[in-house]
């Protein structure tokens, strides 16, 4: 294996090498000198730039570098990635030794904060900037993969599905209606797209806006937080360009295989579900039960062959992931560009789980004058999804529900509708359209032109314009052999949406320091906002010739179209003031008001304030004895964010229309009533939180990190009110109630062992998070106590996610019976439930709903932590990432119900393989298979879903030092993985992470085991 | 430092000056909304075509299963049992032992009956805001007319059923949580006064098409508002100016497009032979409408599967006919099996394609057609209305041809004998109906497909029957007694004297010649003999010797209703 790779990369080489050497050889002008890290290593391939020339060069294999021409007084730039770069002024000598410090200084840092950066002194708020490049040797299809785990706070979900992108929050549940999603800012811009348009090769830097105060700047649409995402400038090296080639291959595996039951078993369970059901069949009577087509295929052979030996097996299948990305970029001193490709292909771990992803980016900045620059963001993408995916869930088409006495195909080899007899279950084959596509577009372009005003010192003006088109097209075809086409002939449908946002921003900057000890920073901000949507879908189903698909609609008998359309306008104005006094104190206040065309007639406006304080104590006198101490900072804030949730048009009264006939008439008459009465008074949710946090560093920054704590109100939550009916409408969408969230977050990073060649760091994110119900609609019973919403699960004082229900408390089993200690309604293999006793301690022998559910733990986390250990020994290192999400004390539950779904108690269908009760099988983990049918009150027992998991597991070598000298600057090969293992000590089924158990809609989740290579030239 | 101003200030004034607030103004598009919909006589005729479609299908044509919809109409009363064709044990679909404030039924008409004034109440109210335009004022007197009709025709129910309502008059623009409400005879009072205004300005019924009310439905209607008001002269002025209108007559010969039908007889044996009456030709297909030259209609509900709007809107085979009453009211003796098993087909055209959900009651069966020994001799009773003798249909049978006996069928039990032979009103069915298709065992094209067919909402018969009370009521015995004779004597019924006239006569009268057709519900429960019928004749009473409760004399306020008018208290009706 090694060698072929040395072989192809040799060969790569060789064509490299056919360029010119890319630093100028040593004149006696020049100077020279050595890079290393603060232990001494040399660095190699730093770039040392002689200030606005295309003067540089790159560090060799010993940290050594030369330069030419070099005047004095001219500045050399030191840089190099994961490095702090340096700036030297070339005063007399010639030989000049620098050590570049590695970036993990968390305090020295320029965040994102958005409409600008700050240095991290004097952010207020909590911040944090997402560590991508320990990551970035993993490769993953979307950004929200990478950031899993790497920021306290930002909790991410799971995908297990090709294409999937994770769910994702910030700081825990703060709505109950409306949407969790965090505020996308890409480039400066509000996102319109899906996480999966941004390569995570073009990604630069992720800061995550997470309290109150550091989000408001974006005003009504920051109250989940705000995630800003800005892609790479150009750079060069040695003032040619760079070419960066990453690509990635590796296979795709189920986590936990699914099992279904084979023949023996399928009898078996069949005999169970008969037995149970009161058809009482000794096992090898079993086989006259099996359907037509069962039957058939079980006499064909004298030992009863299977037709499929494993089911499931017709629809699993080893799936890939290839990412592949290219990028060219190069920096000069009027001009920088960054221009890529990528592309990446996934295939899922269940036929027709398929994806693909092409994106394309130029980002060109170009300094016209000297106080005019204009810059062009721009990035294409395209998703290709599969139409029909196989994940049948609940549906009669599940691909679990295949019997292995099944036959697939008809005589004519074509697919069979109805595999096993039942016309309750259809060939998931069936379910496929003939010719389908389900594709979305994504072309952006943000433009932006900054003035600085040359007359007055630190006052720019900046305009920016961005314009997004989305366009989706989705098409699909059902033929004569398909469940949808079969009864009418054929059924095909077109649709195209598109969509166009465009957005202005003016922002007038200045900043200045005045008498060396007052930085003054002032943002103002005006914003437009416009979007539009139409979409079309036109409809056709009754084809003679089904052969033309979807292309001649017209050759169906009944065609139908329909259209519609949409628009929302914002406005949005800010101004954000920070004083900075010697570094030591900030003070930033924000304001925004935010317009919005879709808030309701009264409240079109809303205001947004915020205050924050930062005071870095390390840089008192009296802490100056502390010599261990790096820095210290404490940060305090408060502000208010708005939730623009509230969908366009939603507060209008509208009309709907019917049709009617007049006996008599020909034709019909068109009806209009109101249907939705319309409300001027709905606002938007609105979140006011305060947070304190603390940054330190200590022991020449070996351990760093911020520790903050929080606590958040949201007010006005959109509720669905009921109407009285003699209004003549039912309900309406209006504002109330209370939701609190409090919680803390700690992020460490350590360097553990720093030894010569050997290096041991670790990062650690903690995050934990409570979240109460603080008020609901009011006390609407007259009882004087405010009413929980029991249908919803809401509860005054709770948290949401609270489980109110029966307590089940083991199984019944026969003996119980014949001793009469079996409550009414309940059989042998029904699950035990908890009769509650009453305030005397009674219990009155039933199960009713009123007096027997009990509270029983929330679905909510405990609390999520990951562990990132990065282990270097010279070129090699080794990256292992460990995520948990850990429940106790009654948290994070989840029901796990085989027994429920669709398929429980069916003998004419296959199950996942599970462990349920019958009369020998007494200590069975689920009830017995007519418990779906026949119990009348049926408990749900609920698993803890605690997990801890080997996320990320990274090997990375380092191979520039052998492909010197044949123009490679940088050559890395890796061999990770990605979901290698789960420890869920408590959980039954596929996947904890997921939630997916053994039921109809589980699914499996996909283990990656990729090969990466990354070469810079 | 001033330059820094200076700067400051042109940049801010050359942004803010950019844009103007009331740019958020959202303007729809692709929906209509009220300020531009009801602008002109088109419009408010669409407005008011969507309440006839809402009482036609809220009434007649409601799917949801765990209410049957016709509940109005006499179900689980006196008129019809709850059967049910898979289980052994018949269930009720408002339970009335049970009847509680968390009632489904209660919950669905209180809504329904408001929606209906709401939608009138905004016909009423925009009809004379700037916005809409009108070609002369007796273009919207006559829409507003019609609109008072139909909020008086919600609010006549809901007076009976729950006494006391929160009179609703204008249209709600706003969320409104502090309803309260009036006494009945306010709600009566108000009914009156919109039927009042209703007459002067609706047409006349030679002047509209089927399926609208005409100024005839608002006399009807007013006769029995003033009936429940004791204004019993102003009753029977009322009943009067529709009964002499010049126009109205009872149809006392067969007449229209099934006047001539043949049929070859259950039995599908023998040859076809006349198969009608004038009983028979009233509830027939193309018979309805006045337009039609049936002078008895006042006002029907309207349907057509041909054209849309016609309640054709759900062909698809799969999906249950909208008109519920062929569907859920009659036998399901197609699933009969002979001693052989061998199952009959749906071959009768008279049949429909009922599924047992509602059973004719003793009462409709045999009590009210014993009276006075007219049997055999009325002709609502004759076997082209009422059939109660079923065939074997499948020639694969040993029986084809036969009459099912409980002997020589499957049906073991009493349950199962009547969900497949229970009497069969003929009134809800088509002589032939519409989309039949292939029967999928049999292969022949038997299968009998749906019923779509206009229905009455009024008719003259029941204006005589309203008089009649109002006489009875006014202690002219003589003339209710005349007025119950002119509906008999279409009948072939044996004339009543004035001594037999009371109202349990006029209850028995109105079973007989209104069989699915009044509002039953509201019927008993106006003249306070809701409580008496359940334990005369509803099986449930009868075999669980269920106690009178004083409460049912109305209906409770739904407990919904209560806890979201916030505002205010909504007295719940004494009992509940």
């Amino acid at each position: 294996m090694g060698k072929t790779i040395k072989l192809i990369l040799l060969g790569i080489l060789t064509l490299a090498c056919l360029s010119e050497p890319l630093f100028s050889q040593s004149n006696s002008l020049g100077i020279s000198g050595t890079v290393t890290d603060e232990t001494g290593v040399a660095i190699i391939g730093a770039t040392v730039l002689v200030k606005g020339t295309n003067n540089g060069a790159i560090t060799d294999r010993n940290g050594k570098f030369l330069l030419s021409n070099v005047q004095e007084n001219e500045t050399i730039l030191i840089s190099c990635i994961g490095m702090v770069s340096q700036e030297i002024k070339v005063e007399k000598k010639r030989v000049y030794n620098v050590i570049l410090i590695e970036q993990t200084v968390l305090l020295n840092e320029v965040v994102a904060i958005g409409y600008g950066t700050q240095k991290k002194q004097a952010v207020t708020g909590a911040v944090a900037t997402a560590n991508l490049e320990t990551y970035e040797k993993v490769p993953s299809n979307n950004l929200m993969d990478r950031l899993k785990g790497t920021i306290a706070g930002l909790n991410i979900g799971e995908a297990n599905k090709a294409g999937g992108v994770p769910e994702y929050t910030i700081r825990g549940q703060n709505s109950i209606a409306a949407s969790n999603t965090p505020l996308i800012v890409l480039d400066g811009t509000i996102f319109r797209g899906n996480m999966s348009d941004i390569s995570p090769a073009d990604i630069e830097r992720v800061t995550v806006l997470k309290d109150a105060s550091a989000a408001a700047v974006y005003g009504s649409r920051s109250s989940n937080g705000v995630i800003i995402i800005e892609s790479k400038k150009g750079s060069g090296i040695g003032g040619k360009p760079k070419i960066s080639f990453e690509s990635s291959y590796g296979v795709v595996n189920e986590l936990e295989p699914l099992k279904v039951y084979d023949a023996k078993g399928y009898l078996q369970r069949l005999n169970d579900i008969l037995n149970d059901n009161g058809t009482v069949v000794a096992l090898d009577q079993t086989p006259n039960y099996l359907q037509l087509i069962e039957k058939k295929n079980y006499d064909a052979t004298p030992d009863h062959q299977a037709t499929l030996v494993d089911p499931y097996d017709l629809f699993r299948q080893t799936g890939f992931n290839q990412n592949t990305s290219l990028s060219v970029s190069n920096r000069t001193e009027k001009m920088n560009y960054y221009m890529s490709a990528n592309y990446t292909s996934q295939k899922g771990v269940i036929l027709n789980d398929l994806y693909k992803h092409y994106s394309f980016r130029v980002n060109l900045e170009s300094k016209i004058t000297d106080w005019l620059t204009l810059g062009l963001k721009s990035y294409f993408s395209m998703r290709d999804y599969p139409k029909d995916r196989l994940y049948g869930v609940g549906s009669n088409t599940n691909v679990y529900a295949f019997s292995p006495y099944a036959d697939i195909y008809n005589e004519d080899g074509s697919y069979r509708q109805f595999p096993q007899t039942t016309t309750s279950f259809n060939s998931p084959f069936w379910a496929i359209a003939d010719e389908s596509k389900d594709l979305a577009y994504n072309l952006n372009g943000i433009f932006t032109g900054t003035i600085k005003v040359p007359w007055v010192k630190g006052l720019t003006y900046t305009a920016t314009y961005s314009h997004t088109l989305n366009f989706s097209e989705d098409a699909s075809f059902y033929g004569y052999q398909t469940i949808a086409g079969q009864p009418i002939k054929g059924k095909g449908s077109e649709s195209f949406g598109r969509s166009n946002t465009s957005m202005f921003d003016h922002l007038i900057k200045f900043n200045r320091t005045f008498a060396d000890k007052h930085n003054v920073d002032l943002t103002l901000l005006h914003s437009t906002e416009k979007y539009d949507s139409y979409s079309q879908t036109s409809s056709s189903q009754g084809f003679d010739n089904p052969q033309l698909g979807y292309y001649r609609l017209q050759a169906g008998q009944t065609q139908t179209v329909s259209t519609s359309g949409s628009g929302t306008k914002a406005i949005g104005k800010m101004a954000r003031l920070t004083y900075t006094f010697n570094d030591k104190y900030a003070l930033t206040g924000t304001f925004r008001r935010d317009g919005y065309s879709a808030f309701s007639a009264n409240k079109k406006y809303g205001n947004f304030p915020s205050v924050g304080v930062n005071w870095n104590i390390h840089k008192e006198s009296f802490m100056k004895n502390l010599s261990f101490l790096d820095a210290l900072a404490i940060r305090g804030s408060y502000g208010t964010n708005g939730n623009q949730s509230i969908k366009p048009y939603s507060t209008l009264s509208k009309i709907s229309n019917n049709y009617y006939l007049y006996q008599g008439d020909a034709n019909y008459t068109m009806t209009e009533y109101i249907s939705t009465l319309g409300n001027d008074n709905l606002g938007w949710e609105s979140r006011t939180g305060v947070n304190l946090g603390l940054d330190f560093s200590v022991l020449k920054d070996r351990i760093s990190g911020s520790v903050d704590v929080y606590s958040t109100r949201t007010n006005d939550l959109a509720f669905t009110l009921k109407l009285p009916g003699a209004s003549g409408f039912s309900s309406i969408t209006a504002n109330a109630g209370e939701i609190k969230n409090k919680g803390i977050e700690i992020n460490l990073s350590t360097i553990n062992v720093k030894k010569g060649l050997f290096q041991w760091a670790s990062d650690i994110s903690f995050s934990l998070n409570r979240n109460k119900v603080a008020r609901l609609l009011g006390d609407t019973n007259g009882d004087g106590i405010e009413d929980d919403i029991v249908s919803s699960g809401l509860f005054i004082g709770r948290s949401l996610g609270t489980i109110y229900t029966y307590k089940v408390t083991g199984m019944y089993q026969q003996e119980d019976k014949d001793n009469g200690t079996i409550l009414a309604g309940f059989q042998p293999g029904y699950y035990k439930l908890e009769d509650v006793p009453d305030e005397n301690g009674e219990v009155d022998g039933k199960i009713t709903s009123d007096k027997d559910r009990q509270f029983l733990g929330n679905s909510k986390e405990n609390f999520r932590w990951s562990f990132t250990n990065t282990f270097r020994y010279g070129d090699l290192s080794l990256m292992v990432f460990i995520n948990s999400i850990w429940g106790g004390n009654g948290y994070f539950l989840a029901t796990n119900t085989p027994y429920l779904d669709g398929y429980a108690n069916r003998g004419d269908l296959n199950h996942a393989v599970y462990d349920y009760w019958t009369p020998s099988n007494t200590q069975a983990e689920f009830p017995r298979p007519s418990y779906k049918d026949k119990a009348s009150f049926k408990g749900n027992k609920y698993y803890d879903r605690s997990y801890i998991r080997l996320q990320k597991i990274s090997l990375n070598y380092d191979m520039t030092k052998l492909v010197k000298g044949f123009g490679i600057h940088k050559l890395d090969m890796s061999l990770s993985a990605d979901n290698l293992g789960t420890y869920a000590p408590h959980w039954i089924g596929l996947d904890a992470a997921t939630g997916s158990g053994l039921t109809d809609s589980s699914i499996p989740s996909m283990r990656m085991v990729m090969l990466g290579l990354n070469i810079n030239f | 430092m001033k330059k820094i101003f200076l700067s400051t200030i042109i940049l801010v004034l050359l942004v803010a000056t950019s844009c103007k607030e009331d740019a958020l103004t959202e303007v729809p598009k692709d929906f209509y909304t009220p300020e531009n919909s009801y602008t002109n006589k088109a419009q408010f005729e669409s407005a008011l075509s969507n309440i006839y479609l809402s009482i036609r299908n809220g009434i007649y044509c409601n799917l949801a299963l765990g209410e049957r919809a016709v509940d109005l109409l006499g179900m689980d009363i006196d008129l019809a049992d709850a059967g049910n064709n898979s289980a052994a044990a018949k269930m009720q679909y408002f339970n009335w032992p049970t009847m509680n404030a968390d009632n489904a039924f209660v919950g669905k008409w209180w809504s329904q009956f408001y929606s209906w004034i709401a939608q009138a109440n905004a016909i009423i109210d925009r009809a004379d805001q700037p916005t809409a335009v009108w070609a002369s004022e007796a273009d919207k007197n006559a829409i507003v007319g019609e609109a008072k009709f139909l909020r008086a025709f919600a609010y006549h129910f809901m007076a009976n059923m729950w006494g006391g309502v929160p009179l609703v008059l204008n249209e709600t623009k706003v969320p409104k949580f502090d309803f309260v409400r009036a006494t009945q005879e306010e709600v009566f009072q108000q009914c009156k006064a919109d039927l009042t205004e209703a007459i002067k300005y609706m047409p006349t019924i030679d002047q509209l098409k089927g399926g609208r009310a005409p100024r005839e439905a608002a006399y009807h209607l007013l006769s029995e508002i003033n009936i429940s008001l004791k204004d019993y002269q102003g009753a029977i002025d009322a009943a009067t100016a529709v009964i002499d209108n010049g126009k109205n007559s009872l149809m006392t010969t067969k007449f229209g497009k099934w006047a001539n039908f043949t049929f070859s007889g259950y039995t599908y044996q023998g040859p076809k032979q006349p198969w009608s009456d004038t009983y028979f030709c009233l509830f027939q297909d193309g018979n309805f409408n006045f337009k039609e030259g049936n002078k008895e209609a006042i006002w029907n509900i309207s349907q057509d599967p041909t054209i849309k709007g016609g309640n054709n809107d759900n062909t698809a085979p799969a999906n249950e006919p909208l008109f519920a009453m062929d569907r859920w009211w009659g036998p399901i003796n197609w699933q009969i099996k002979d001693k052989n098993n061998v199952q009959n087909y749906l071959r009768d055209t008279l049949q429909g394609r009922p599924i047992a959900f509602l059973l004719v009651t003793g009462y409709a069966d045999s009590v009210i057609w014993k009276y006075k020994g007219d049997f055999n001799r009325d002709i609502r009773n004759s076997k082209y209305n009422i059939q109660r003798t079923w065939y074997y249909t499948n020639p694969k049978s040993k029986y084809y041809g036969q009459e099912v006996t409980k002997s020589n069928c499957d049906a073991s039990t009493i349950n199962l004998w009547l969900q497949r032979c229970t009497p069969h009103y003929k009134k809800f069915v088509s002589a032939v109906p519409y989309g039949k298709f292939t029967d999928a065992t049999s292969k022949l094209p038997t299968d009998n497909g749906r019923t779509y067919k206009d229905w009455y909402l009024m008719r003259l018969a029941e204006t005589y029957l309203l008089r009649a009370e109002a006489y009875m009521l006014k202690s002219d015995n003589i003339s209710a007694a005349n007025d119950i004779n002119a509906i008999r004597q279409r009948a072939s019924a044996t004339p009543v004297t004035a001594s037999d006239v009371n109202i349990d006569l006029i209850l028995d009268e109105r079973a007989r010649e209104l069989y699915g057709e009044e509002f039953r519900l509201n019927t008993l429960m106006r003249t306070g003999k809701l409580v008496e019928h359940l334990n005369k004749y509803n099986w449930y009473f009868v075999d669980n010797k269920i106690e009178f409760n004083p409460a049912w004399k109305f209906l409770p306020i739904p407990r919904r209703e209560i806890e979201a008018n916030t505002g205010a208290v909504l007295e719940q009706n004494s009992g509940y």
